[in-house]
């Protein structure tokens, strides 16, 4: 995806294919692999007015702690003794 | 309608797994959804996962059983486990028996019964005196005269 230089922004240029939010993008799902109990999962890192809070962030917050409960759940004979 | 205000995250501290993290309260129309909220819980999560994997070999390892020993061995290995505390290791032996200790002596709870008794007469083991008799003093009134052939085999006769 383009993002608009601050030059074209400040003359207000239309361009095709642009992000129409000024610095704003989309993190990417498929960017972010999840390796828990194996490993450590890769989280994203939203940065303040430049990534958009899309809907899969929230959902990949839940898996990952559904993950966590899982984990513990089936070790939960060995964690409670 | 109130103006929305932004949660500063320096005043949620993360101490997990010392204690628990801290998250703010996010309260509709009077906080605005910062990316440092959710980053927030990214970091939880990460730290809580780093945790558990740090731990995963013991959190997964085998519950420990109570262990038997073979007969007669001394020492055993005690296999990797984890233990509750409540388990027991137990070493024995087919000889611990009361016949084979001797009488009023107890070994690992076992109290003997064996009496010492002297060779083939059934009798206490004799005594040498200073006139060359041998006494035995599980049979009274009674002692046997020896001469000495030779310092380690004595010569006994009957008197």
């Amino acid at each position: 995806m383009k993002r608009i230089s601050p030059k074209r922004l400040r003359r207000n240029l239309p361009e095709d294919n642009v992000v129409p939010t000024l610095t704003y993008y989309h993190l990417q799902a498929g960017n972010y692999p999840t390796a828990f109990p194996t490993a450590l999962d890769a989280a994203p890192i939203l940065k303040q007015k430049h990534t958009f809070i899309d809907g899969w962030i929230f959902n990949r917050m839940y898996s990952m702690m559904l993950s966590v409960q899982q984990y513990v759940l089936d070790n939960k004979t060995n964690i409670e003794v | 309608m109130p103006i929305p205000s932004h949660l500063t995250e320096s005043d949620y501290s993360k101490t997990f797994p010392t204690a628990l993290d801290e998250f703010p309260t996010v309260i509709d129309e009077q906080h605005y959804i910062d990316a440092w909220l959710l980053n927030s819980v990214f970091d939880s999560l990460l730290i809580t996962e780093q945790y558990l994997l740090d731990h995963k070999a013991n959190i997964e390892s085998p519950l420990g059983a109570d262990v038997i020993g073979d007969g007669g061995q001394l020492e055993m290995s005690i296999p990797a486990a984890r233990y509750s505390g409540y388990e027991t290791a137990l070493a024995w032996d087919s000889e611990l028996l009361e016949e084979n200790i001797k009488d009023g002596v107890s070994i690992f709870g076992v109290t003997g019964s064996y009496v010492v008794t002297g060779g083939a007469l059934g009798v206490s083991l004799p005594i040498l005196d200073a006139g060359g008799s041998w006494l035995f003093p599980s049979i009274p009134n009674q002692s046997l005269t020896a001469s000495v052939v030779a310092a380690s085999v004595p010569n006994v006769s009957a008197s």
